[in-house]
């Protein structure tokens, strides 16, 4: 994980079943508000142990690393890259360079991320606000990303998928049970195929390549 | 007086077809099964090469797999996944598949591998993604370094039921 020249800090966080909130500001420390041992190797804080409710201050562009067992996790501020993964619980991400989040039930709201969002759930809802390139899934739930700007990979079994590209970039998205819509920007020059085909075999004008799969769900393609 | 328990230690690998049972809903029975021994034959084919890897036993739309020594397993387990995904793109195959994998001591019973080793392999793969491989850092770490081809990215420590201490995970990506 590293910082692209911002600040080095990273901070693992291990909670249990407590509520987390990670604050990202202009201290250059790592202090927390809660009961949880803190310890310190370099650049890299450890947070574990925790017996309550912990609030974690970290430097804007930290790297987080989480795990919990059930509970809320919430992150203010823009950080660095986020690795967060949950039993249950619902997650809110503010701002980050890039995520990886893992819940088995919960929904998952990410506010903005800069490059790769890649965000996995059994249970529960899936919503991105502006991002990069985006590979997400969910069993059921719904999946809308409203502002991507890179590929998209969408897998959802039994819920809707939205996704609005600023972009044009190619899109995998597929459904056993669920609607997929597709918005691309006005003029997108899209090849729409069910199958992977060779760079060889595609319009030599196209922008991007479009697979949008689902079973017995409508797709629609703008 | 106890039973001596038969134990080796290895790798062990679970495959999930993600969102079968609503496949099977909406495609028939029929899809369902070939979408299943798809999934058997493709595995039988990728662990030839391996004669210590066999497939342990199916769990309904899932196999459990035996890859043994750490070393390979990880390549191993990519590999297959990788079949998994060419056979998508080519139509030939209807569903991600998700993975996870562990390494440790199990306890042989009979043909079938119990323990904690697969316990914790099996709810690994539940955290993964479609087309996704999860690793334990106890088998990247025995299969130090890296094994060419691929890349371990760090996804974070996941509480798993019945273990006390958080376990680390990696997501295992073709380079």
């Amino acid at each position: 994980m590293g910082n692209h020249g911002e600040h080095e800090a990273v901070v693992r966080i291990v909670a249990g079943s407590h509520r987390v909130k990670v604050v990202a500001g202009e201290q250059t420390e790592v202090a927390i508000e809660g009961k949880a041992r803190v310890s310190r190797d370099g650049t890299t804080t450890t947070v574990d142990h925790a017996e309550s409710r912990l609030v974690v201050k970290v430097p804007e562009g930290a790297d987080i690393v989480i795990g919990v067992n059930s509970g809320r996790i919430e992150t203010v501020g823009r950080l660095g890259s986020v690795a967060l993964v949950a039993n249950s619980g619902r997650v809110t991400v503010d701002k980050a360079r890039t995520v990886d989040i893992r819940v088995k039930s919960g929904a998952v709201v990410v506010g903005a991320v800069e490059h790769e969002c890649r965000i996995r759930s059994n249970t529960g809802r899936i919503e991105v606000g502006r991002c990069g390139s985006a590979q997400v899934s969910t069993n059921s739930g719904r999946i809308q990303l409203s502002e991507v700007s890179g590929s998209v990979k969408a897998n959802c079994v039994s819920g809707r998928i939205s996704i609005a590209q600023i972009e044009a970039a190619d899109i995998d998205a597929e459904t056993v049970s669920g609607r997929i819509e597709i918005k691309q920007p006005p003029g997108t020059r899209a090849h729409r195929s069910a199958e992977m085909d060779s760079p060889l075999d595609l319009p030599a004008d196209c922008d991007c390549v479009v697979r949008a799969r689902s079973v017995s769900g409508r797709v629609d393609v703008k | 007086m106890m039973e001596t328990l038969e134990t080796s230690i290895g790798a062990v690998l679970f495959t999930d077809l993600v969102g079968f049972t609503e496949f099977n809903d909406v495609a028939g029975d029929q899809a369902a099964v070939a979408a299943l021994d798809a999934q058997l034959d493709l595995t039988r084919g990728t662990l030839e090469a391996h004669p210590e890897a066999r497939v342990v036993k199916e769990l309904g739309d899932g196999l459990m797999i035996w890859l043994g020594d750490a070393r390979p397993a990880l390549g191993v387990a990519s590999a297959l996944l990788a079949s998994f995904e060419r056979a998508r793109d080519t139509g030939t195959f209807p569903l991600p598949v998700r993975m996870g994998i562990h390494h440790g001591e199990v306890v042989r019973r009979g043909d079938d591998l119990v323990g904690q080793t697969v316990n914790i392999a099996a709810r690994v793969a539940d955290l993964a993604g479609p087309g996704e491989l999860l690793a334990t850092e106890a088998i990247t770490d025995c299969s130090s370094p890296t094994p060419a081809g691929i890349e371990l990215l760090p996804v974070g420590p996941a509480s798993v039921k019945g273990v006390s201490d958080p376990i680390w995970l990696h997501l295992v990506t073709p380079l």
